[in-house]
């Protein structure tokens, strides 16, 4: 076929497939696969690694962060670390914590994992560039 | 130094690892597997070959899925949505699977690269016509095929111009794509 129709109606067709509703879907599935509870068994097996591994990423990159919280704390810089005490003052079972340097990685990462921590890094890297 | 701390990989690395899990909980992954799965057995379909190495279609799928979940294709760059970009990582999974093993189907693959390019683009489609009304497509599969050729591919688009439920262009276009793929050998003798 030629270049030009060919990559009008793969272009087409990959329209439809990302848009068509589910019972179009469906129907498609029914008539191309031949065995349903083989391909519903690897797609439980995708779905379950996909969700693991973004966990996994999610955890150590969590850990990497806390390091990261730990040096700010040792040297003393300051918008991470009065970061981290105004997240202590929200958190009551931490409202004691006076003193950061005894804060261990886990008391960290439990400090931290509830907060929209993406939304507020990127407004303090915002008021960052424009001071 | 707070520049530094702001910037250091590890928030943009975390970022990128928040993204991904948002991502992931923010679509249904079942039905996004089902929609990928169809658009891959049609991929793959499209160079009409049954065995790719003992892969199925759902492999392909599950091998993109979880590349980007490893990183090995990168999310916290996209500019569209999660679906999106799956999709278009599978359009590329499949396109490398076939440049990787182009020897074992030079035999089977149409040699696209190497054939004459026809710049009368308005003579095919007439062909391309012909040949569908004689596979036994209708008017609205051919109104369908010309939305196409015209450069309107998104099926909302051709809804609201034909002023018709978006369900019906849907089911038109499937009906086009399977006539399409019956007269695929005749319409690449002809053009």
């Amino acid at each position: 076929m030629s270049n030009e129709i060919n990559n009008k109606i793969n272009e087409a067709l990959y329209n439809f497939y990302l848009e068509a509703d589910r019972d179009i879907i469906n129907d498609s599935l029914k008539n191309d696969i031949k065995n349903l509870d083989e391909y519903n068994k690897k797609k439980k097996q995708i779905i379950f690694l996909a969700k693991a591994k973004a966990q996994q990423k999610h955890n150590e990159y969590l850990k990497e962060l806390v390091n990261t919280f730990k040096e700010a704390i040792n040297e003393n810089i300051e918008k991470p670390v009065s970061l981290l005490k105004q997240f202590i003052q929200e958190k009551s079972s931490f409202a004691l914590y006076r003193n950061l340097d005894r804060l261990s990685n886990e008391d960290i990462i439990e400090i931290i994992k509830d907060k929209n921590l993406v939304e507020l890094l990127e407004q303090l890297e915002k008021n960052d560039k424009s001071n | 130094m707070s520049g530094n701390f702001f910037s250091d990989l590890s928030i943009l690395l975390y970022k990128n690892s928040m993204n991904l899990t948002e991502a992931i909980q923010s679509v249904d992954m079942d039905e996004v597997i089902d929609r990928l799965n169809a658009y891959a057995i049609s991929l793959l379909k499209s160079v009409g070959i049954k065995n790719f190495n003992g892969k199925e279609p759902i492999d392909f799928v599950g091998d993109v899925i979880l590349k980007v979940m490893d990183g090995q294709r990168d999310w916290s760059k996209a500019k569209c949505s999660f679906t999106e970009f799956l999709f278009g990582c599978l359009k590329s999974e499949i396109s490398n699977f076939f440049s990787t093993n182009k020897n074992n189907y030079s035999g089977d693959l149409p040699d696209i690269s190497t054939r004459e390019e026809s710049f009368n683009v308005e003579d095919n489609r007439k062909k391309v016509s012909e040949l569908l009304t004689q596979e036994g497509a209708d008017d609205d599969e051919l109104t369908v095929f010309e939305y196409w050729i015209d450069g309107i591919m998104k099926p909302a688009e051709i809804a609201k111009d034909l002023g018709i439920d978006v369900k019906e262009v849907y089911k038109i276009s499937k009906r086009l794509e399977r006539r399409l793929s019956r007269i695929k050998t005749q319409v690449t003798n002809i053009i």
